[in-house]
């Protein structure tokens, strides 16, 4: 990882430029490439691995006391890949197997006090998410003339363009009153397949037979513009009692297809005592994107994906209620609880899958209801030489798909996907001296939920088939209840350990070393049945095991800061 | 050894890794299951077997033929059910009519006891009618199916039979429906090692109006009769099998099919023997001693009425089986059944059959 922050202009323009990549496919290729050295017979070339980076760049300039501009950038991908190449002999082949994901967000914002109580912000942002899944097999046969070529890819993406203001305006010593509005122009491109396969073949006769097939499957790009407009107003309404108002509106067009909605929200804080007090809150909001999430495996598969004129918006309500508690000098202590509806949520539908590109993706999801409820308990203590936070999260989400046609489970609820019931965080900070500090996190979360066919057996023939020719059954799958399974839990220990060292009057150096799930606990990716086949005698034996696949096990993490 | 230690740390730790978990979620315990789907008119056989867990060695043969107590109640009268070998199931020897009330009760010491039952659904009241024509289509076959079946004929067609068949329905509504289509051609090929005729049997096309849409008085036709086709497309090929409910098949509506069958005389397919192997001729031709200068054309049409548990089972049954094709990122699917403490099911249904030949002779 590599930080560069610091002024240009000192006192006006200022830079913070930082970027990373992990480095455990370079040590996992490093190692295959050794192993290739001292293994002469073998002269295919492999590599493959998984690795992350992101890019960010900020620049921050100061006009004048009344006008500052902010300017960011940054851009971020994770890759999965696979490269294969046999380079011996009269038979060639090169494999490509490539899944990467990624966003890049870029930010201009420009900050003006118009008055002494009135600031504004104005912004133009640009968004983009992609994800692309590909592979290609070339071959070259010169025994049999013939070269071919496959390669399939699959894209996603999302592309925002939008513009914001936003205002802060304070009346009175007792009032903080916000409003604004955006435009944001979408371009949506929830699936798109290119499928291609090319082949040449010179025949005996000398002849040359070509074969060329190349397709596009999938949703046209989708445009969208959604519109936003909020007000809301914090008033102190007594020396106990604050509350805060507001609504927002908010449209969105696409497809020839108008949707809008009036979003209203109110909290409120008592103040019970000086270090106790309580909080409620309600909110209705309607969302215009979705997300669509593959049920079946933990990958970049999901796919945001607009409302339609044909999938509607999202609504959800939203109550809460909490208390705070302060002890002076040691640490402050919350509890909240929160209770959430949701309707209009899309799921895929039962069978359908994201690999097939050639239908649109509306004729795959179907849309139904859920709704999530949970407390969470948080301690935290902000100074002292240890300070830090505990918190422990207890939620439950659950979706119901019972509309006509578009049936999940039965009708029956189950538990969502991402439904994770407890989640404790520890984290602690100790400063030892100027010169030395620490800290230490250590996260703990219930598993994904998941669905596993947990019996099978045999199928009657259909009514159609009972008089065909040929007649077979087959074997079905059985579950009670979809996302019956779930993940183990996940939990590690990350450190982080920091030395400071002046080396000059104005020069300080940082060295960090970080060390991520520290006992190298193997936590949950996937889990999958791994079958052994076998001739035991003459007998054909299938063993199989349930087994689960960790991508992360110890990363320790090494950097170098400079300040000056 | 030593000298890869360091590479296989490095790999080891830095990359993923798996390892063997126990199972410890619901649905552990293997069930019995029970499957009948019978017609009206037949007697039906209750197949026995119980589940494999998932990670059991074997999932099929599983059948139970004794040390199980099946009873079979129609119309309220309740028989033991025994093993019939030939059959490969339980029975009681009765058999099933439109309106009967079946249920099915059986119990295992392992495997538990189940319980399920159907009624009957009453035929739809339809009259099939059928009008054949020729004509002179202006493409060529292929142009006019659209797809990679390398044996149709590349040239022009002399000429093709069209057959227009109607299903007219009569009064009443009901909720489920199936229909199947199968247009084949016979013909009949010399085999010398076996000294006969073997018969051998070819898929053709046919093809759906897209006017049956608004015959079917439905908002959403497309989605009832063409479930198993893209909109657009109206040519399909061998079986087919079509799936809806909804559907008010009364007075005056009608279901339209349109099979385009190729005339032998302009067939390119006909395979011819040489004293290697079989390849596909480039001209048509009638060899005495070889093929029969004679082709029958069939076409059968079954209109089913379904049983809800039967449909709703059908339709998860194939939506499994088209999710098993991309088993991969396919989304689960839930296989719904009516067999209570168990899995399987006990369906019902009738049909009505429609069949259409003519025969032709080469010239």
């Amino acid at each position: 990882m590599i930080n560069l922050e610091g002024p240009i202009i000192k006192g006006k323009t200022s830079f913070n430029i930082s970027a990373r990549r992990t480095y455990s496919d370079i040590l996992l290729n490093s190692a295959i490439w050794l192993n290739k050295q001292f293994d002469f017979a073998n002269t295919d070339d492999l590599s493959m691995g998984y690795y992350f980076y992101d890019l960010n760049v900020k620049l921050n300039h100061k006009f004048n006391d009344n006008d500052r501009l902010y300017v960011s950038w940054y851009s971020g991908d994770d890759d999965i890949y696979f490269n294969y190449r046999s380079s011996g002999g009269a038979y060639k082949e090169k494999t490509r197997l490539n899944w990467r994901w990624g966003n890049t967000v870029a930010a201009i914002r420009w900050n003006h006090v118009l008055g002494p109580k009135l600031f504004m912000d104005l912004s133009a942002n640009y968004t983009q998410y992609r994800h692309k899944m590909g592979i290609h097999i070339k071959e070259d046969d010169k025994a049999n003339n013939y070269k071919g070529s496959m390669g399939i890819n699959m894209k996603s993406g999302i592309y925002d363009a939008s513009f914001r203001s936003d205002f802060h305006w304070s009346p009175t010593p007792k009032q903080d009153v916000r409003f604004g509005g955006s435009y944001t122009h979408h371009k949506f491109n929830p699936d798109v397949m290119e499928l291609s396969m090319n082949s040449r073949e010179t025949m005996d006769n000398d002849s040359v037979q070509t074969n060329d097939f190349n397709q596009t499957f999938g949703s046209k790009n989708i445009l969208a513009h959604e519109y936003q407009l909020y007000a809301e107003d914090d008033i102190e309404l007594t020396d106990v009692i604050k509350i805060n108002i507001g609504a927002g509106y908010a449209g969105f067009s696409v497809n020839d297809r108008y949707y809008n909605s009036l979003e209203p929200r109110l909290s409120a804080r008592f103040l019970v005592t000086d270090e106790l007090s309580v909080k409620t809150g309600y909110a209705y909001m309607t969302q215009y994107v979705h997300l669509l999430s593959n049920n079946v495996i933990n990958l970049p598969t999901d796919l945001w994906v607009p409302v339609t004129d044909k999938v509607e918006p999202e609504h959800s309500h939203q109550w809460a209620l909490g208390a705070a508690y302060s002890v002076d000098g040691l640490a402050d202590f919350t509890l909240e609880g929160y209770y959430k509806q949701m309707d209009n949520l899309l799921e895929y539908k039962e069978g359908s899958t994201y690999m097939s590109g050639d239908t649109d993706w509306q004729n795959k999801v179907a849309m139904g209801k859920g709704w999530s409820y949970g407390l969470e308990l948080m301690a935290q203590r902000s100074v002292g030489r240890l300070n830090g936070w505990i918190a422990y999260t207890w939620n439950k989400s659950q979706r119901r798909f019972d509309r006509p046609g578009m049936v999940i489970n039965g009708g029956r609820t189950f538990d969502a996907k991402y439904d994770r019931r407890h989640k404790l965080d520890i984290t602690c900070n100790y400063k030892f001296s100027d010169r030395f500090d620490m800290s230490a996190t250590w996260l703990f979360e219930t598993g994904n939920c998941g669905t596993i066919y947990t019996q099978y057996y045999d199928s009657e023939l259909l009514a159609d088939e009972k008089d065909e020719q040929y007649q077979y059954t087959t074997t079905l799958g059985y579950y009670e209840n979809r996302n019956n399974f779930r993940l183990n839990p996940t939990h590690r220990l990350d450190l982080s350990f920091n030395w400071h060292r002046k080396l000059s009057e104005r020069v300080n150096r940082t060295l960090n070393l970080s060390i991520y799930n520290a006992y190298n606990n193997r936590n949950p990716f996937l889990v999958y049945v791994y079958t052994e086949s076998y001739y035991r005698g003459d007998e054909w034996v299938e063993e199989r095991t349930l087994r689960q696949l960790t991508l992360f096990p110890i990363l320790p993490t090494l950097s170098y800061s400079i300040s000056f | 050894m030593k000298k890869y230690s360091i590479i296989i740390m490095a790999a080891v730790l830095t990359t993923a890794c798996t390892k063997d978990i126990e199972y410890k979620g619901p649905d552990s315990e293997r069930m019995l299951i029970v499957n009948s789907i019978t017609g009206s008119g037949d007697v039906p056989v209750l197949k026995v077997s119980h589940s494999a867990f998932f990670l059991d060695s074997y999932y099929r043969g599983n059948a139970i033929k004794s040390g199980v107590t099946v009873h079979l109640a129609i119309n309220g009268e309740t028989r033991a059910a025994t093993y019939s070998d030939s059959l490969y199931g339980f029975t009681d020897g009765r058999a099933i009519t439109e309106g009967d009330i079946i249920s099915v009760y059986a119990s295992h010491p392992d495997y538990g006891t189940v319980t399920a039952s159907d009624t009957v659904p009453y035929a739809q009241d339809i009259t099939f009618t059928e009008r054949t024509r020729e004509f002179v289509p202006a493409k060529t076959m292929s142009e006019l199916f659209d797809d990679y079946v390398y044996d149709l004929d590349q040239e022009s067609v002399d000429s093709v039979w069209v057959t227009d068949l109607d299903i007219l329905g009569n009064g009443g509504k009901t909720d489920y429906y199936m229909i199947t289509i199968e247009p084949r051609m016979t013909w009949f090929m010399y085999d010398d090692y076996e000294e006969r005729y073997d018969t051998l049997v070819k898929d053709i096309h046919y093809r759906i109006p897209a006017e049956t849409k608004v015959f079917l008085g439905q908002t959403d036709a497309t989605t009832a009769i063409l479930e198993d086709t893209e909109a657009d497309s109206q040519f399909e090929y061998r079986k087919q099998s079509y799936i809806f409910d909804d559907l008010y098949i009364r007075d005056g509506n009608k279901l339209s099919f349109e099979f385009v069958m190729e005339k032998p005389d302009t067939l390119g397919w006909i395979y011819t023997f040489d004293e290697k192997n079989l390849e596909s001729g480039s001209e048509p031709h009638s060899i005495a001693d070889k093929i029969k200068d004679e082709v029958i054309y069939t076409l059968d049409v079954k209109l089913y009425v379904l049983s809800g548990a039967y449909y709703y089972y059908h339709k998860s049954v194939k939506d499994y089986g088209d999710a098993e094709e991309i088993s991969f990122l396919s989304e689960p699917v839930t296989i719904l059944h009516n067999m209570k403490g168990g899995a399987g099911i006990l369906a019902t249904y009738t049909s009505k059959s429609f069949h259409w030949e003519r025969s032709y002779k080469f010239k």
